[in-house]
Parts: structure tokens; C-alpha cells; sequence
């Protein structure tokens, strides 16, 4: 299980320390899925295998579900590890105003259990509240819940965006949240850190070795107004890259910047817009994030927009997204590519989902990447 | 004779209208709450984990008060308030409502919370509760 060793002692040492009568209550998710990539195509021929650390390997053209967890669909193989997953969540209120809340996850991806959050929350009065432990971090609209699928219309959210290889914070947070007629205001202002040994993301599908990343000097707010109709989210965070290679028991600084110089501790702001619109049967989805690492002339650009209709237990929705990434020092290696998705969801009981979904990705990245790939998936999620 | 038919028919015609019309819904709390009248807008922010400012109870999850209550209050149906309360849990911002199996069941619970606040069928209403909003 992997989970700070503080956040778990902090939020386990309120829990027993409390002598006080606990009121618990639990919830979760979960989703059965299953996927192949029906087709592809690439530069060279078909299948390849990605270039990754010695032990992980994957015949492309390939899929990747999921980024955090590095679930990827091969090439005309179907599967139901890459995102299949079932998690918990136990909330535990010792005062009207101290809770703990853990949330636990286990996944097909990497045959893991995980703790995504641990963390205590005290309510300072109606509209604040102060958070402390483990949290996910909160870059994207869908961030806090991605792995619920029951609570968006598509079967995951776009991989063009929300895939970065830190994913969650050890830190503190405040909560501000009121409300104004019919608009809900929330708030939310981070401060943390967040070490990943072996981190999966890059060294699965980026690097040929392991590699230790860290973010660090985390600093970072969203506001987000909504009502039954609209919802307006605005989000950004600044903070301090630090990544190593680790091969053969020794780190090295595996970051580049001009002429091949090896940097670390690169500093990396991260700005996030995003708006939605629930109109009568229609649905409108959209988000933008731009990544700037202005030290190594790097920026990353990602969007998604999508349209749909409800009618009675069934919806439609159909996607597009896009990831391009621009470097000044090695423009013959950058990452992009683009996605078109048509998804169907049947509500056809309470609290569970069934959802289709194809996915056609278009791999324009300047390095062989994971191709062009045609996706079938399907999934039945629940919220219990 | 004649009397007792007209009183017959009288009752009757008001026991066939009584199971014609829907059950009026009432949202009600403590009679110590300081609340009064209250618009649907604001109680919805309690029952859809807007607002955390009293305590919300739901009755069964299967109940026709329940469905025809947030039909009323918020034109949702029940899958749509799952997916709103699976947003506030799944993000920490919320536990769902407390779940209770009977309108004698909410006024109890409510008689022992001062910040409690729950529906019931207009028809149950007594002084153990106050009346700060009726459904449309």
C-alpha cells in the first residue's frame, strides 16, 4: 500500500486519539471495463513494441485508458485490467467540526491497492474548511473524482488532458464554498509536495529506466461558479520539478534544457479554464490547460470539448481533444495527438451505468509514441 | 336512513378524492430552529449538498416520497440526484443525507436535532415539527 507515512500516522493517530464516539459512513465505486484496440496504424511497422524500462513493454499501436496508472490497451488484444477498479471510501467524524476521510482503491491497471486520499478535514465555520494529509491533486474539473465514473457522461475522461504523473499532493488545503441564489461559489487554495519513487507514468511509456519525480513548492487555487445550467472553473498552480533516472542503485538529473544541459529543479506553471453547460437534454463539455516551463522553453497545450443529448436513461456524447507540446530545445522530439470519441450511457438502474464508448486517436508526436489507434470499450459503473 | 346515505356518500366522495390527490409534501425542522419560511431554491442547497448548514434526512432510498420530493423541490429525478451527492462525496465535500425508513422515523429524528431538516407528508404534521416550506 502506498501512502505517506505521515499523512497515515496523522490521520490514524486523530482517529485513535479521539476516545469519543465515531460516526462512520462509507461509500465508493466501482467499474468493470473492458477494451481492445480494434486497429491501428504507425510510421514504421505494425505491431511494435514501446520503448520503456527493462520489464514493461506494450505492442503498439496501443491505447493508454489511463495515464496515472499506465493502463494501455495493446494492439488487438482485449482486456479489462487497463481500467477495471473498485474503491472505498470511509468518512469518520469525531466532532461536528473534525472529520478523516480515506479513500482506498484497487486497480487492474498495476494490481495495486492504493490509498488516493487520507486526510483530516476541520470545519472553521459554514463556508470554510481546513484539509490536511493526502488529497488529489485538483488541476483538472474532473480531477477529484476521475476514477467515479458514474458522476460524468463519458466512459473516462480525455487522456489528451488529464494525464500527468503527479496526481496528488501530501499538504494542506482551505475550502471556501457559499452560496448566492442559485450559484454555488467554491474555493480552494493548496499548498504541498508530492514524491513518486518508480514513478509508472514515465518510466512505462517516456524513459528506458526507472525514474524518481518529485514536485515540490506546490502552490495552487481553482474557483469554480456553477448552477443547475453553467459551471465556470478557473485553476492554477505553480511548482518545482525534480527528476531523476535511477539505474543501478544511482540517481542522476535526467532533465534537459538548451544544448542537452542537464537542469533540475524546473519550475512549471499550470493554468486550467474550464466550462460547462447542462440545458434541458443537451450537454456541453470544455476544458483548456496550458503547462509552461519557462526555464526550458517547454510548454504543453491541452484541450477538450465535447456535445451531447439526454433523452430519458440514455445519452450521447461525442468528443475531441488534443495534446501538443512545444519545446525550443528539441522541437524533433515532442509529444502530440489527438482524439475523436463517440460515447453511449444507458442509466438503467440507480446508482449504475452502462457506457460504450469508441475512441480514435491520432498520434502526431515527432517520436514513435503509441500510434494511431482505434479503441472499443465498454464499461458498467456503479456508485454503492 | 336518508341522513346516513347522504353522510355515506359525503364520506365517500371525500375518501375517493383523498386517494385521487398526490400527497401533499412539507419540508419541516425542529419548532426551536430559528428558520422560518424558506423558498425551494434554499432547501434544495441542503438536500443536494450545497450548503452544510443543517443536517438533511432522507427517507428510503425506494420510497415514493422520496422521488416525488426531489421531483417537487428540484425537477430531479433519483439518478440525477445520485450523480449530484457522488460529485459532493467523491470529492470530500459532504457525507449523503441520513437515511430513515418512515415519516415517524423523521420527526423523532428531528425532535432530537435541532439543525435536522426533513420531509414528510403534509398529513403527519404535528407540533413535534414546524412547516417552513410546502411543495408545489
Amino acid at each position: 500500500m502506498r501512502i505517506n507515512q505521515i499523512a497515515a500516522l496523522t490521520t490514524l493517530s486523530i482517529i485513535s486519539s479521539a476516545g469519543m464516539a465515531v460516526e462512520s459512513s462509507f461509500s465508493g465505486f466501482a467499474q468493470l471495463t473492458v477494451g481492445r484496440v480494434l486497429s491501428g496504424s504507425a510510421d514504421g511497422s505494425v505491431p511494435y513494441q514501446i520503448s520503456a524500462q527493462p520489464g514493461n513493454n506494450y505492442k503498439c499501436p496501443c491505447f493508454t485508458g489511463n495515464y496515472e496508472y499506465v493502463g494501455v490497451y495493446e494492439y488487438q488484444k482485449t482486456q479489462l485490467q487497463p481500467e477495471s477498479l473498485a474503491g472505498l471510501q470511509g468518512n469518520f467524524k469525531f466532532t461536528p467540526d473534525l472529520s478523516a476521510t480515506v479513500q482506498v482503491v484497487a486497480r487492474g491497471a498495476d494490481s495495486s491497492v492504493s490509498a488516493d486520499w487520507a486526510y483530516g478535514s476541520y470545519r472553521i465555520n459554514e463556508n470554510l474548511t481546513l484539509q490536511a494529509g493526502r488529497k488529489r491533486l485538483p488541476l483538472y474539473y474532473y480531477s477529484d473524482y476521475m476514477y467515479v465514473g458514474y458522476a460524468y457522461p463519458w466512459l473516462r475522461p480525455s487522456q489528451d488532458l488529464y494525464a500527468w504523473q503527479i496526481y496528488s499532493y501530501d499538504g494542506a488545503n482551505l475550502l471556501y464554498s457559499n452560496n448566492v441564489g442559485d450559484w454555488t461559489y467554491t474555493g480552494n487554495f493548496w499548498i504541498g509536495k508530492r514524491k513518486s519513487k518508480d514513478n509508472e507514468m514515465l518510466g512505462n511509456l517516456y524513459y528506458t529506466s526507472r525514474i524518481d519525480e518529485s514536485w515540490n513548492k506546490m502552490v495552487g487555487g481553482y474557483i469554480d461558479a456553477s448552477n443547475d445550467i453553467f459551471s465556470v472553473r478557473g485553476v492554477y498552480m505553480h511548482t518545482v520539478v525534480e527528476r531523476y533516472s535511477v539505474i543501478n542503485g544511482i540517481s542522476s538529473p535526467i532533465m534537459t534544457g538548451a544544448n542537452n544541459q542537464i537542469v533540475n529543479d524546473v519550475g512549471q506553471a499550470f493554468y486550467g479554464i474550464s466550462f460547462n453547460v447542462d440545458y434541458k437534454n443537451w450537454l456541453m463539455r470544455s476544458e483548456i490547460n496550458y503547462i509552461d516551463r519557462p526555464s526550458v522553453k517547454n510548454t504543453f497545450t491541452a484541450q477538450s470539448y465535447s456535445g451531447g443529448y439526454k433523452f430519458d436513461q440514455h445519452s450521447v456524447m461525442l468528443s475531441w481533444s488534443q495534446f501538443a507540446e512545444h519545446a525550443d530545445y528539441w522541437p524533433t522530439g515532442t509529444e502530440k495527438h489527438n482524439t475523436t470519441s463517440l460515447t453511449y450511457r444507458w442509466d438503467f438502474a440507480t446508482s449504475q451505468a452502462l457506457k460504450v464508448q469508441f475512441d480514435k486517436i491520432k498520434d502526431k508526436s515527432k517520436f514513435q509514441f503509441t500510434g494511431d489507434a482505434n479503441l472499443l470499450s465498454a464499461s458498467w459503473q456503479m456508485v454503492f | 336512513m336518508q341522513k346516513f346515505i347522504i353522510r355515506l356518500a359525503l364520506a365517500s366522495t371525500c375518501l375517493l378524492a383523498g386517494l385521487v390527490t398526490a400527497a401533499e409534501i412539507v419540508v419541516v425542522v425542529n419548532p426551536k430552529n430559528p428558520a422560518t419560511r424558506m423558498f425551494s431554491e434554499q432547501a434544495s442547497q441542503f438536500f443536494l449538498g450545497k450548503s452544510t448548514m443543517f443536517v438533511p434526512l432522507d427517507q428510503a432510498e425506494k420510497s415514493q416520497i422520496r422521488a416525488d420530493f426531489y421531483q417537487r423541490l428540484a425537477g430531479k429525478d433519483i439518478s440525477q440526484v445520485k450523480a449530484a451527492w457522488a460529485k459532493i462525496i467523491f470529492t470530500g465535500k459532504g457525507v449523503m443525507p441520513a437515511e430513515l425508513h418512515s415519516t415517524a422515523e423523521v420527526k423523532k429524528a428531528i425532535a432530537n436535532d435541532i439543525n435536522a431538516i426533513g420531509y414528510i407528508e403534509k398529513s403527519a404534521v404535528d407540533d413535534s415539527v414546524k412547516v417552513i416550506l410546502t411543495l408545489p
